[in-house]
């Protein structure tokens, strides 16, 4: 019984982002502590290119395949990876913006957020967050 | 054209050697393909004809290169082709289709070079099959590379009203020139129409505007253009006036679109809209039902008649394996006076062409 107490008081406590198979990092210098989910989207969709720093935003994805995009995609921007593939085939073929640069594994994302001051990206729930600050989503 | 590709690629150079941008330097390749397969009966439409085509294509390549996250350059070539109609004849094979400089300040875009017209909501894409719903934007609405121009050489500016709040507005104006293909009918010497041949007019003093009101729902909103230009030349020639609004609504389900616009051209008014309904069955099966029509006012003649110029329905299907690669069926069934055959000009009686069109749509 107390055992169930506890698991309960651990899933209810434990941030939504890595509930749902991501987590979200940003580099070790980044004030921030949590960022909004719409404020997330927006970054990732380049309609939000500031930290309250100041300092520009660089978001970093996985790729398509990646259950980590699936999460991230579903729990942030509420759209599937071929929705929001769809809006940046938009913005590309309408000679606007492009996508946010992909990295090929979890320590490709995080070897990038580490170098790269007001990067932003996402991996999944357990990787291994070595020299990267997590943020929390709030909904 | 020489020398827009010339300047292109010295810009290009330019920029590849500037020393600031070289730690920073990206370029980046996009491109599409529609490929389809048409045929007609009851005459040629749009140069589908009654015993079918595989001329039938839009393509382009998109370099993109990235100097840092505020500028750009976009370099776009593109081809098309249009089985044997009259609004192609004297296209060349390949054209450069974009090349401006971008710079982003904030909620601030400016564009400078030849670059797309924002004008409703399919202009600037209005080539990228796997964008649009059916083989092409509505016809009677964005008149598919005649009386008007999927870009102006000129500058453009973009910016974002409020843009952190649920309803925002994007604004966009837009200057410049272009040259656009009007369609011409040629009649012999007993007033009987002969061909259509196409006409190209320089058109000066372009001036425009389009705002989008995004709403708290996602994918809805509603929009509003105008514009003005002078055509320098042509049967047509003199001051022309356009507007336009649309609503756009994509949800998880359905899609609903509407558009309506409104030209003021010397000795015509051209009145022409359209309504669609796309129905998602599955997340890749895609159900589309497209209602066009277009008028034509006559402001020379006594009385200013109007006529029903089109009339149009379209049902279809597409199919995307992925969202970048898609497969579409569609059925046409026009009356009016946009047929290549038979001649089918104003004071001749609109003649009803039927066509389908099957469609292959990729990009990357």
């Amino acid at each position: 019984m107390l055992k169930a107490l506890l698991l309960l008081i651990a899933v209810a406590t434990t941030p939504l982002a890595a509930q749902q198979g991501y987590v979200v990092i940003v580099n070790d210098a980044n004030s921030v502590s949590s960022v909004s989910a719409t404020e997330l989207s927006r970054m990732f969709m380049k309609k939000l290119n500031r930290w309250q720093s100041g300092l520009d935003v660089v978001p970093v994805d996985q790729p398509e395949s990646a259950a980590a995009r699936e999460a991230f995609s579903a729990g942030v921007h509420g759209k599937s990876v071929s929705a929001v593939h769809a809006f940046w085939q938009q913005q590309i073929f309408s000679g606007r913006a492009v996508p946010p640069a992909e990295k090929a594994s979890d320590e490709q994302v995080i070897a990038f957020v580490r170098s790269t001051p007001g990067a932003v990206g996402y991996v999944s729930a357990g990787a291994s967050l070595s020299g990267v600050k997590r943020v929390q989503v709030v909904r | 054209m020489r020398n827009v590709i010339r300047a292109g690629l010295v810009l290009i150079t330019l920029a590849l050697a500037t020393p600031a941008a070289a730690q920073e330097t990206k370029l980046q390749v996009h491109g599409y393909l529609t490929q389809a397969y048409g045929a007609a009966s009851g005459g040629t439409f749009l140069g589908i004809p009654e015993g079918g085509t595989a001329d039938y294509r839009t393509a382009a390549l998109q370099l993109r290169y990235t100097m840092s996250s505020a500028d750009q350059f976009v370099w776009q070539f593109s081809h098309r082709r249009l089985g044997n109609s009259p609004i192609t004849v004297g296209e060349p094979e390949l054209k450069v289709d974009w090349l401006f400089y971008s710079r982003q300040m904030g909620n601030l875009n400016l564009r400078v070079g030849r670059l797309p017209i924002p004008a409703g909501i399919y202009n600037e894409v209005r080539d990228v099959g796997v964008l649009l719903p059916l083989y092409r934007a509505p016809y009677d609405f964005y008149l598919e590379g005649a009386f008007t121009s999927e870009t102006v050489d000129g500058i453009a500016a973009g910016y974002n009203l409020f843009a952190d709040a649920p309803w925002n507005v994007e604004v966009s104006v837009f200057g410049g020139r272009y040259d656009m293909t009007n369609r011409n009918t040629t009649y012999d010497t007993t007033g009987t129409p002969v061909a259509y041949t196409p006409e190209m007019v320089k058109v000066d003093n372009a001036l425009g505007t389009q705002l989008w009101l995004n709403t708290p729902v996602d994918g809805v909103r509603a929009g509003f253009g105008a514009s003005r230009l002078e055509a320098q030349s042509g049967s047509f020639a003199g001051k022309w006036s356009e507007w336009h609004s649309s609503l756009d609504a994509r949800t998880h389900w359905v899609t609903l679109q509407g558009e309506y616009r409104r030209f003021a051209i010397p000795d015509v008014n051209y009145t022409a809209g359209y309504v669609y309904a796309g129905v998602h069955a599955t997340p890749k099966l895609t159900l589309h039902g497209q209602m066009e029509f277009s008028d034509v006012q006559l402001t020379d003649t006594p009385g200013n008649p109007v006529f029903d110029f089109d009339r149009t329905k379209a049902f279809g299907a597409s199919y995307a394996f992925r969202a970048d690669l898609v497969v579409k069926t569609e059925y046409h069934s026009t009356t009016g006076h946009w047929s290549d055959a038979p001649l089918s000009p104003i004071g001749v009686a609109p003649a009803n062409v039927n066509y389908f069109l099957v469609s292959f749509s990729t990009s990357f």
